[in-house]
């Protein structure tokens, strides 16, 4: 006899239960649910930058190899980036363009992007690190569409302690 | 030509072709076998592996031995009835499982299965609306087990494992879906846009071969005569024998033999 394997529950579970495998395309929920968020921000600040921006679009691909070349020492994830106390402005911005391109992604329909709101939080960061540390603006955005962005970024209950600490901050040098 | 009096006849013209199909082999026009086990082999092996946890082998052994016992040798398509209200391929999957089970008692090995098993209750018992949900349950797990060996083929085993863990465990047992963390963990991955991609991508893959399952994407017609719209209203009929009172399920286990 065989081992069973998990495909061998279609025949031990209730049938109701089937329904939902055939209409995966009908299901409203995406990939992940506001419940992942909290996990999807932690490894994506563990993430490293080269596997995310190294295998994005040509043009974050290409921007990225000119930040590491430009010199300094190159941190290794999105995390250690945000850390450090004189991060490169041309790697923010290129995490910048990365959150914004995943954010497009998503608001395309492609289903393999991630949540539109982990790719905005990527996108603000980035800003705000730029701004709080080094003093450079990255963004377009004007100081209100800035604190408007905080504010919704603030108002996420998943967002990590630290990272909430930094938007804090830079919200209120905004006022 | 006319239009053959099956029940549930939704597809139309297409029921058309598969009763010329079923007419020739009444006939014994064995060139038409080749279209039948095309769009049967499929979730037939599948029911004889996940049903009754036959080895793939064998499954496809005791499958072609059918074949030819039955199907060619005995020619019990020609026993087949229009007029009698029963589905066609019910009729084959009623005698597909009386062959399994003559074929174990005559080897003496009836105890496949856990003792509370249901699955070698005598498929004469069985009513129309149980066949259907053991087609919509082959057809599910034909559609699984080609994913799962996709991804095995192309030593891509992480990406089934995404697949299992996130959707297809979750939806069929209720457990708690993997979150990225341990998808990462498990998978050796590095970044959430990792998993997502794969994720993606497994599921689509999963839809593509569950529509391919159900219908012979080449042929451009219904698998064994079922369609998504159909197998919604199997699912809307529910399924009895999980809401039965314990009792009812003792003395059935009991009944095993």
């Amino acid at each position: 006899m065989n081992e069973p394997t998990s495909i061998d529950k279609i025949y031990t579970t209730d049938f109701s239960k089937l329904e939902s495998l055939f209409d995966l395309h009908r299901d409203p929920r995406g990939l992940w649910s506001e419940e992942d968020y909290p996990d999807l921000w932690r490894h994506q600040l563990k993430a490293p930058l080269e596997t995310d921006l190294g295998a994005g679009p040509e043009t974050i691909r290409t921007a990225f190899n000119g930040a590491c070349e430009a010199g300094g020492s190159v941190p290794r994830t999105f995390g250690e980036l945000f850390d450090q106390a004189d991060p490169s402005v041309a790697l923010l911005q290129v995490v910048k363009e990365y959150g914004k391109h995943q954010r497009s992604r998503a608001d395309h329909g492609n289903t393999d992007a991630l949540p539109p709101e982990v790719s905005t939080m990527l996108y603000l960061v980035s800003v705000v690190v730029a701004l709080v540390k080094c003093n450079e603006r990255i963004g377009a955005r004007h100081d209100a569409g800035l604190r408007k962005g905080l504010d919704w970024a603030l108002d996420q209950a998943w967002l990590d302690t630290p990272t909430r600490a930094l938007l804090t901050r830079a919200r209120g040098e905004l006022d | 030509m006319a239009t053959d009096p099956e029940p549930n006849n939704a597809a139309g013209g297409f029921q058309a072709t598969i009763g010329a199909e079923v007419r020739a082999l009444q006939h014994s026009q064995w060139q038409a076998l080749s279209g039948w086990y095309d769009r049967y082999k499929p979730p037939l092996v599948t029911h004889l592996r996940y049903k009754f946890r036959l080895p793939v082998t064998d499954a496809e052994a005791v499958f072609h031995d059918f074949l030819y016992d039955k199907i060619i040798q005995k020619e019990i398509i020609k026993q087949y009835d229009f007029g009698r209200g029963k589905k066609f391929r019910n009729f084959i999957l009623t005698a597909l499982d009386n062959y399994l089970k003559d074929t174990f008692k005559k080897q003496n090995r009836l105890s496949y299965r856990d003792p509370d098993s249901k699955a070698f209750e005598v498929a004469e018992a069985k009513t129309e609306a149980d066949l259907d949900r053991d087609w919509a349950r082959a057809l599910l797990a034909t559609a699984a087990d080609r994913l799962k060996t996709y991804y095995e083929d192309r030593h891509q085993p992480d990406r089934w494992l995404i697949f299992e863990q996130r959707i297809f465990l979750p939806r069929l047992t209720g457990s708690r879906p993997a979150t990225v963390g341990e998808l990462i963990d498990r998978c050796g991955l590095r970044s959430p846009a990792e998993v997502s991609q794969r994720l993606a991508r497994a599921k689509e893959t999963f839809e593509t071969f569950l529509l391919e399952t159900i219908s012979d994407a080449r042929a451009g017609r219904p698998r064994p005569e079922i369609e998504l719209n159909e197998l919604r209203q199997i699912w809307r009929q529910g399924d009895p024998s999980h809401h039965r009172p314990a009792a009812a399920k003792n003395r059935d286990a009991s009944q095993e033999p």
